[in-house]
């Protein structure tokens, strides 16, 4: 078995730098090492990029093998950090693969606009049908427009550091690790992200103003089903009209019945 | 009390609830917080060692076997790529433009007026693959500019068909090939193999009187040709490739 010979080999205890160098020398062994050591982590990153996952392995295999034929030239430079070099290689191709959707979508869109051709209106298209005809893509739906608003304002009202330290926890490292890496105590750790995870909440519920009424109400959805509903009502300033036929409480509690005028 | 629930002494379920909804926005702003990464950030170098070793250990069953299966072919993948490298054939990523020749004639009879022109005469070598056929008497009727940094010489642009120089070659690529009569070692040659018409190959020995010509594809066997240099028509140094980048 291949895994069991790289501890044979001895390749895993090989740096990332010695690995490219025996490369440069066509070591099969190192190929081979260089393959096992970021593949894992490109797919993870495929998968987070929301690439289909049947063409994960495409995606994931030109990257690693176009990245491996750059760094073996040897008058090019061996990248310090090399994982994040090839998750920054990675990001980059996904994004122009974007960017090219986008504009061959913008292009057919303007082909179709104009022509006889049959459109299909998103709008119109339940949830169900467009998963559907995005193929196995959709295996993770993506947030709701709302979610999705909600993580850019609480990610705008954090300091880059406690961006750091989100990364990290969301993540799971260990707090242990986390105190190493930032030269602190373990106890330390545990309270800033104790004051961190207060602080997502604060931020999230601190300013009503950009959302507009229908995404209050998705929002106060959103915490209420969470566990949170008080607080977040009266940040949201969710009107209590909505919240209360579905109380049970003394009459006086429910909304007064506005009554036309005659 | 931390939250400023209508009772202020919030119970279990009141606590359980913000919990919940702090992991949750951790959950959700940790997404966001890692696509605005900085991969290249020295101070995150830790942190994405810690990534790359994490997502090693925590492979599904499947993915190990899919791992294990997929290096080989990725060792193949690279040897073959870097091979192509070597080669040091330029690639341009479309096709030839053409135009119609300035001349008639054969392509013994322009090649001088083409090479002047900085043009070279365009053919298919099928049509010369045949054992019996000789190219310089085929007629052109089209010719291709030679691209910048082409240096003097005679030309000639050839359409291959076949998959034995895969990945550097596919079937309708055009190639430019510089017309001389050396074998060098590693070189991409159109040589022709008597009894056989016009081959490309690369040029894998050279021992005494002999050449060994060899494809890419694995498939294809060498063949061994007189150490003779009437027999090499020239050296590919340039290829026009339309099916994505074969080398990197």
């Amino acid at each position: 078995m291949r895994i069991e010979r790289r501890h044979e080999t001895g390749a895993d205890a090989w740096t990332d730098q010695e690995v490219v160098q025996r490369m440069r020398r066509d070591d099969d062994v190192a190929i081979r090492e260089f393959y096992y050591r970021f593949t894992p982590v490109l797919w993870r990153e495929a998968r987070r990029g929301r690439v289909q996952p049947a063409l994960r392995d495409d995606v994931v295999n030109d990257c690693l093998a176009d990245s491996a034929l750059h760094l073996m030239q040897p008058n090019v430079p061996i990248p310090a950090n090399l994982t994040g070099y090839l998750v920054a290689t990675l990001r980059h191709r996904l994004a122009n693969e974007r960017r090219a959707m986008k504009r061959r979508e913008a292009a057919g869109e303007a082909a179709t606009t104009h022509g006889h051709a049959e459109r299909v209106v998103r709008e119109v298209c339940s949830e169900a049908s467009i998963r559907a005809s995005a193929g196995p893509a959709a295996e993770t739906p993506p947030l709701s427009p709302v979610l999705e608003r909600l993580s850019r304002v609480v990610d705008a009202g954090i300091s880059a550091e406690e961006r750091q330290l989100l990364r990290w926890v969301s993540a799971s490292i260990p707090q242990r690790l986390i105190a190493e890496w930032l030269g602190i105590t373990h106890n330390a750790v545990r309270v800033r992200v104790l004051r961190l995870r207060d602080r997502l909440m604060d931020v999230a519920l601190r300013d009503a103003s950009p959302w507009k009424p229908g995404e209050r109400d998705a929002l106060y959805e959103f915490f209420r089903r969470s566990g949170l509903s008080e607080r977040a009502r009266r940040a949201l300033d969710v009107g209590r009209a909505r919240r209360s036929p579905h109380r049970r409480g003394p009459p006086s509690s429910r909304p007064p019945v506005e009554k036309e005028d005659q | 009390m931390r939250y400023d629930d209508h009772d202020p002494r919030p119970n279990d379920a009141d606590r359980a609830g913000s919990e919940r909804v702090k992991d949750l926005l951790v959950r959700l702003t940790g997404e966001r917080a890692m696509d605005r990464l900085d991969a290249l950030d020295p101070a995150e170098s830790r942190f994405l060692e810690w990534y790359a070793r994490e997502a090693r250990l925590t492979l599904s069953v499947a993915e190990r076997r899919k791992l294990k299966q997929g290096a080989d072919r990725f060792v193949r993948e690279v040897r073959t790529r870097r091979a192509v490298q070597r080669l040091r054939v330029r690639e341009i990523a479309a096709e030839p433009e053409s135009a119609p020749a300035w001349e008639e004639g054969t392509l013994s009879q322009v090649l001088t007026s083409a090479a002047r022109a900085r043009y070279a005469p365009a053919l298919d070598l099928s049509v010369a693959a045949g054992a019996g056929r000789e190219l310089w008497d085929e007629p052109c009727d089209r010719w291709i500019p030679l691209p910048e940094g082409s240096p003097d010489g005679r030309y000639v642009a050839l359409r291959v068909t076949g998959d034995s120089m895969v990945p550097l070659l596919h079937d309708g690529d055009t190639i430019l090939v510089k017309l001389g009569d050396e074998f060098v070692p590693d070189a991409v040659v159109v040589a022709r193999v008597p009894d056989g018409g016009y081959v490309v190959k690369r040029v894998g020995g050279i021992a005494g009187s002999r050449v060994e010509l060899t494809s890419l594809n694995a498939d294809y066997p060498p063949i061994v040709i007189p150490r003779d240099p009437s027999l090499v028509l020239g050296t590919v140094l340039l290829r026009w490739c339309i099916h994505g980048t074969a080398a990197a």
